[in-house]
């Protein structure tokens, strides 16, 4: 083979370009069968893992169960000597190593999310018992983003809330998912306090934040402490405003209203957007007049949304200003106007069958439109 | 003379060899921000909970968007199982292009469809709308039914925009098999990013030989047609590899037609799908680009790695050839018709980075492969330069492709492993090996074809018939 390249080398007209081709090509393939032979041995390498990790999940599970059940008797607070040396068996057998030590952690967290009550207040202790809790706070300061969240995952579903000062260096995170973890921590870990946190919060809260927000303010997760947000609409983050313009909406917040009419003057066009959405959940006939004022210097996307929530309020003086409105000449707006119309309550819907009666073409398929629930 | 030809092949021959340099250099450097962000994606997503997504009222809404044309064969399945996507908040809009086929009947019969009175706010201008189609059965209360004139793919995602009720498009091909998360997946970056994201892309699998029940797909296997098997590496190598290192760089200037997620509001601000190019989704991606620039608003299109689209890939050389004309047209007409964005430092990075990089290496690339081959063998035969040296270099060029290749199939293992037969694996490699030399010198033949086709003014899509996909049998 050497021979061979060689002679080869000896042939080639330009014996410098041979010869660094000659050597890319060697450097190429030796790259691509290192690739071939890392994915069989990763795919070895995983299968060892995950056999290793059920041998030694087993193991947990037998004396776990046992703790769970023997802690159904138990007073939570002053554990049995039982479990107590069971505790210590843990301490001195399964800790010595970061392997053994992380599975016993999934394993105590698994149980814990399926067990309240005594069973979750005696895993508890043993997570804490075994410094398991110690070792999630440390990764808070020293790991990377993805291993600081699943610390404050782990904090979080162990109920440690004594971890909540250091999670709360956290909340304004450059990494959004960090920020997020670190933002529903506070909801679980303070549920008497759940959203302090906005009152610190430099960051933007991105849509998707808001929506898992929500979600765990929802009252099967969390809360009965669902706070006034109206406390926050003076914000300087607007996308604080945002979310609690939100949240008055959903949880029909009515105390807010003269606040929420005072940010109608809002200067950002999405806050302003929101709010006007929020006015509508609301159904406060308070509002209408203000939505009404503010309709002709809108944009077109919070017109028709001034529309829609004048529809949502149904007072007569909202249903008067849409059955004049079901005559512009935008159409998109004749349509938001009569679909208001139809939500109004019975007045509007009367006014839209009258005015079918006599309506011409163009506003009788806006009306047909409207009335045709499939089109909502 | 003599000198002036050795000057002239000098040159040539430097072009092409730094030419050659630069693009390795550019799929490495793509390479590696692609695997940088595959691990930021996949790491991200283990703390996604979609349970919040589909439990929210907050949830953005979306209008899936299809047009068919003579799909009669497929289309109620086709229907059945976009209405079973996973997701609060959605409508399905299917267009029916002036179909010669009962693909309108079927869809009339199967979901009890009845015209109604639409006041249409048309905000991009096209065919004819015949009608629009509601069912009278309230399960199927997400289906909207258009029937317009004939007016080719773009007229009839235009038609479906102008009806659309929601913020969010979703333009897929309606015979592609979609996830049933994949809403979740597609609608998530809408919400998540500070900056607005004007676009979404999905990456798109080969569903030959692939199992599919009504609609749904069973179970992944490597196709076993060789057409479709050398596409599998070349789509891992083309979405894995390239196109997460230009989301992670925010330079996407493509967004497959097959599965695309658009913000309504700057799609009508540009002017909908453009009816002048074979290339409508890459332009439309392009034209939205260029209008938020423009504007000076910060933005951004995002990919999802995730294997949520399977399609059907062409498995004959003619139907393949076609598309592949095709998809060569469709980059030199949006080039052209965007060629003030070259090196334009007023686009930022896409003005200065992703539009020469697709000049250079999409659009011309094939075309100085093909010549520079040729050029080549022909200083050799003229006794130029020397046999051993062009093998030599084409021996490089060979091992650079498996390398890169078997990166490919490294991502693929690493992420999202949809080919978990290690036999699979070894047959991509084996793909990986003999790519180069039987598929790859047909992709460059069809490329040059393609800009053969544009100098003649040749303009149609070409017909595109598909065989179907596999069902499993009952047993």
């Amino acid at each position: 083979m050497i021979e061979f390249l060689k002679n080869l080398y000896a042939n080639s007209g330009d014996q410098e370009l041979f010869l660094f081709t000659v050597v890319l090509i060697i450097l190429f393939l030796f790259i691509a069968i290192t690739l071939f032979f890392s994915i069989f041995y990763f795919r070895i390498r995983a299968d060892y893992l995950a056999k290793k990790t059920e041998k030694q999940k087993k193991k947990y599970e037998l004396l776990l169960t046992t703790i769970a059940f023997e802690a159904e008797d138990e007073n939570p607070n002053e554990p049995s000597d039982k479990i107590a040396r069971m505790i210590n068996h843990f301490q001195k057998n399964y800790l010595s190593n970061d392997f053994n030590r992380k599975i016993l952690a999934e394993q105590i967290i698994g149980l814990k999310l399926s067990f309240t009550g005594k069973v979750g207040l005696v895993l508890k202790q043993l997570y804490v018992a075994c410094k398991l809790d110690q070792d999630d706070i440390k990764r808070l300061y020293k790991g990377n983003w993805h291993t600081k969240a699943l610390s404050i995952r782990n904090l979080v579903a162990m109920e440690i809330r004594e971890a909540v000062p250091h999670i709360r260096k956290l909340l304004n995170h450059p990494i959004e998912v960090l920020r997020l973890e670190s933002q529903v921590a506070m909801l679980r870990l303070e549920p008497e306090r759940p959203f302090e946190f906005l009152s610190v919060i430099e960051t933007p809260i991105s849509e998707w934040q808001q929506l898992s927000l929500s979600f765990y303010l929802d009252p099967e997760h969390n809360s009965e402490n669902v706070p006034q947000f109206e406390r926050w609409l003076h914000s300087n983050n607007e996308s604080v405003i945002i979310f609690c313009a939100k949240m008055i909406g959903l949880y029909k917040q009515s105390k807010a209203i003269p606040t929420l009419i005072n940010l109608l003057k809002h200067p950002s066009e999405e806050v302003r957007l929101q709010v006007i959405k929020c006015l509508g959940l609301l159904e406060n006939d308070d509002a209408c007049q203000h939505l009404i004022a503010k309709y002709s210097s809108e944009n077109h996307k919070s017109k028709i949304q001034i529309l829609n929530s004048l529809g949502r309020i149904g007072s007569d003086e909202a249903v008067d200003f849409l059955s004049w409105e079901i005559s512009n000449k935008t159409q998109p707006l004749a349509l938001a106007a009569a679909k208001a119309l139809n939500i109004s309550g019975f007045k509007g819907y009367e006014y839209l069958h009258e005015t079918l009666k006599t309506a011409d073409d163009e506003l009788s398929l806006i009306i047909n439109h409207a009335l045709d629930e499939r089109l909502a | 003379m003599e000198v002036l030809f050795r000057i002239l092949s000098d040159t040539l021959q430097t072009f092409i060899l730094y030419f050659t340099i630069v693009i390795c250099m550019s799929y490495i450097l793509l390479a590696i921000l692609s695997a940088r962000e595959m691990i930021f994606y996949i790491k991200k997503s283990t703390f996604i909970n979609y349970k919040a997504l589909l439990s929210s009222p907050l949830t953005k809404s979306v209008s899936i968007i299809a047009p068919a044309y003579n799909e009669g064969l497929n289309i109620v399945d086709n229907i059945r199982s976009l209405l079973s996507l996973y997701y609060p908040n959605f409508e399905v809009i299917i267009v029916n292009d002036g179909s010669k086929d009962d693909t309108l009947e079927k869809m009339i019969n199967a979901y009890d469809l009845e015209k109604v009175s639409f006041a249409l706010n048309i905000q991009i201008p096209g065919k004819k709308i015949r009608g629009i189609y509601k069912s009278r059965n309230q399960a199927y209360n997400k289906l909207v039914v258009i029937d317009k004139e004939n007016g080719g793919k773009a007229d009839a995602l235009n038609a479906g925009v102008n009806v659309s009720s929601h913020p969010i498009i979703a333009c897929i091909d309606v015979d592609c098999i979609l996830a049933q998360d994949s809403l979740l997946k597609m609608m998530k970056p809408f919400m998540e990013e500070n900056s607005r994201v004007i676009a979404t892309g999905g990456v798109i699998r080969i569903a030959n030989s692939c199992e599919i029940e009504d609609g749904r797909l069973i179970k992944v296997n490597m196709p076993t047609q060789f057409l479709p098997r050398m596409q599998v590496l070349e789509y891992i190598r083309a979405f894995l590899m390239g196109r997460m290192a230009w989301s992670r760089l925010n330079g996407l200037l493509l967004v497959s037609g097959a599965l695309g997620f658009f913000d309504k509001e700057i799609v009508i601000a540009c002017g909908g799908y453009n009816h002048n190019t074979v290339g409508e989704d890459m332009e439309l991606v392009v034209r939205m680009r260029r209008y938020m620039a423009e504007k000076k608003q910060k933005y951004r299109v995002v990919y999802i790695p995730d294997p949520l689209c399977w399609t059907e890939a062409p498995a004959n050389y003619t139907i393949l050839g076609r598309q592949r004309n095709r998809w060569t047209r469709g980059t030199i007409e949006t080039l052209l018709i965007h060629k003030k964005l070259f090196f334009n430092s007023k686009y930022g990075l896409f003005g200065t980075l992703s539009y020469p990089y697709w000049l250079f290496c999409e659009w011309l690339a094939p075309l100085i492969e093909f010549f520079g081959l040729t050029f080549f063998i022909m200083l050799a035969i003229f006794g130029q330069i020397s046999w051993i040296n062009v093998i030599a270099l084409f021996g490089a060029v060979y091992a650079f492709a498996i390398m890169l290749s078997f990166f490919a199939i490294v991502y693929e293992e690493f992420s999202f492993r949809q080919y978990r037969n290690k036999r699979d694996i070894f047959k991509l490699m084996y793909n990986a090996v003999v790519e180069p030399i039987l598929f790859h010198p047909l992709v460059v033949y069809w490329a040059v074809r393609g800009n053969w086709d544009f100098l003649t003014g040749k303009k149609s899509w070409g017909t595109m018939t598909r065989a179907g996909f596999q069902t499993p049998k009952k047993k």
